[in-house]
Formats: C-alpha cells, sequence, structure tokens
C-alpha cells in the first residue's frame, strides 16, 4: 500500500510532516483551497488529523462531515442515521469504501485531533492548498427545513 | 545610548522565546503541575491539591492499570479529566449501576476510567471506555498540601478490581 503513488505529505497546522498513504485523499487533493479556522472551531469538511481510536499507535487523516448536534446518514454503521454528540465530530475519507471511518468506528472525541492539514507540500508538482469542501450528497441532513 | 537600548532589548526578547522554547518542551514532554478540582477522586486527591503529572509514559505507551491518569474530557475537549485506569484494551470490566451488574470487554485502544470516589463519579460507567490519545499523562507526585506529599495511594476499592481478575 506505501507505494510512492499513494505516498503524499501534508503540512499540518502544527507543523509536523507525517507521511500518510492516502488512499481515502486520492479526490480531495484536486481541489481549491479556503482558509484556516480554529481547531476547536472545526469548519465543516476541513480535514483534520486525528489519532485512530483503535490503534492507539497510529494516526489517520480524514475529512470533517458533521460537527457535534449534526445528524448524519451513515454508509454502513450499525445505525443508519447518527446524532453526533457533545465534544465529537463525524469523519469519512473520500475515497468511500476504501477508508476505515467513523462508519465503522462511529463518532470521534475532538481531543483526538492533531490538527488540520491545510497544504500538500510533496510532491512538488501537487503542491497546493487542500480545500475544505463536502463531497457531493454527503454532509449533516437539514434538520430545521423538516420542521418548516 | 540607542543602540545600546535596542540591542538590550532584542537580547530580552530572544532570551524570552528561548525560554519559552524550553518551557514548552518541559511542558510537553516531561510533565506539568495540575491543580485538581471535584470530587470524584476521593479519598487519593481532593479539591485543590497539586500533583505532577509525568507525560513520558503516556508517550511510550507504558499505562498500566492502578494508574492515576489526566485525560481529556470526550464530550468537552477543554476540560481534562483526572481518573484511576481500570482496564486496559482487552481486559474485562464491570459496569456497577445500582440495580445491576454487567461485564464489558475494553475495546482495542482504548482504556477504563474509574474515580476512586465510586459513588461521585462520572467516569467509563457512564461514557463508556475512551481512547488512549485522550490521556495526557499520568500522576506521579502529590506536591500540595504539604503533610501528604508523596507518592499516591493504592485503589481504595480494590476488591472491586481483584474480583473481577479472578473471574477472568
Amino acid at each position: 500500500m506505501l507505494t510512492s503513488t499513494t505516498r503524499q505529505k501534508c503540512l499540518i497546522q502544527r507543523m509536523k510532516f507525517p507521511r500518510f498513504p492516502l488512499m481515502p485523499l486520492q479526490k480531495c487533493i484536486s481541489r481549491g483551497g479556503d482558509a484556516f479556522k480554529d481547531s476547536l472551531k472545526m469548519q465543516k469538511s476541513s480535514i483534520i488529523y486525528t489519532h485512530k481510536v483503535a490503534e492507539k499507535r497510529i494516526k489517520i487523516i480524514k475529512r470533517v462531515i458533521g460537527l457535534e448536534g449534526d445528524f448524519i446518514r451513515t454508509m454502513g454503521y450499525k445505525n443508519r442515521y447518527v446524532k453526533v454528540p457533545d465534544g465529537h465530530f463525524w469523519i469519512e475519507g473520500d475515497h468511500h469504501g476504501h477508508s476505515l471511518d467513523s462508519n465503522s468506528f462511529g463518532p470521534v472525541s475532538v481531543g483526538l485531533l492533531h490538527g488540520r492539514a491545510s497544504h500538500i507540500i510533496w510532491p512538488p508538482h501537487r503542491w497546493q492548498r487542500i480545500s475544505p469542501a463536502l463531497p457531493p450528497n454527503r454532509g449533516p441532513l437539514e434538520i430545521n427545513e423538516d420542521q418548516e | 545610548m540607542f543602540r545600546g537600548l535596542l540591542g538590550k532589548t532584542l537580547g530580552f526578547v530572544g532570551y524570552t522565546i528561548q525560554y519559552g522554547c524550553i518551557a514548552h518542551c518541559a511542558f510537553e514532554y516531561i510533565g506539568e503541575f495540575v491543580v485538581c478540582s471535584g470530587p470524584s477522586m476521593e479519598p487519593t486527591i481532593v479539591s485543590h491539591d497539586i500533583v505532577f503529572s509525568e507525560r513520558m509514559s503516556r508517550h511510550l505507551y507504558k499505562i498500566q492499570k492502578g494508574d492515576i491518569v489526566i485525560a481529556k474530557s470526550p464530550y468537552d475537549p477543554a476540560m481534562n479529566i483526572c481518573k484511576r485506569v481500570i482496564g486496559l484494551e482487552g481486559d474485562k470490566v464491570s459496569t456497577r449501576s445500582d440495580i445491576f451488574t454487567s461485564h464489558t470487554y475494553v475495546p482495542k485502544g482504548h482504556v477504563w476510567l474509574e474515580g476512586d470516589n465510586l459513588r461521585n463519579s462520572t467516569d467509563s460507567r457512564s461514557y463508556g471506555p475512551i481512547p488512549y490519545g485522550l490521556i495526557r499523562g499520568r500522576v506521579c507526585l502529590k506536591l500540595w498540601p504539604p503533610h501528604t506529599f508523596g507518592t499516591l495511594g493504592e485503589n481504595p476499592n480494590k476488591q472491586n478490581v481483584k474480583s473481577f481478575k479472578d473471574s477472568d
């Protein structure tokens, strides 16, 4: 899995330079850019970097799909719809079906967050910002519209 | 005169940055002082005690059963909790409630935390096992008040721990 084509380096906000097998992020890297937000007020759809929940030595990089209080339509989780609890968020990889994300281990605590991936710095020809953009048809369900 | 003042100011700023970096690394990798509040760890730690929590055993994955740890609260990342590790991954723990007792296994990469004051503690019995990544440090010394200076005591609810060790 760790071939040179699937490897990327991302500049994490805390100036660490981790290296990832980037299967789940193949799509996001070809998008544009957006501004940085405070790590606790994490913007929906930004790409973040957290501890893997089930594996204490491994870190993962995923896209934030929902923040606390959001209703999420899950894909393959034990419940069809999930309300993200307080202090948690719902994270998913961009390559659905090849990503071990909240659809398998559930919502992730915000305390596990390490930083927000803002740039790709390696390889040089793909040097760019990573855009916060939700994948089509993903994201929290609009509860208010249903009530009105 | 002016150049001397400028040089002194720059030197002062330089020293400030230098010592700031040293202090940051020390707090990040060696340990930090924590003021505890709340009743959940009585009688081992009472409110307003000052303890020293070391970070090395968390970085080296040396957290063991019976250690007291400082962790981030899973429902509020701005808040820290201070609890005792009752079970590591794969251990069988009992989830006691007032009416009945049931057993669960701690999943991989998680720990089971409980306060010493079982009647007045919000811990893993209410929110389940917490991920290892939330642990910030292991409490190793009690510094204040001075008459209780020293290492921390054993778990006062030890018979509970033993009873589910035997049942393994």
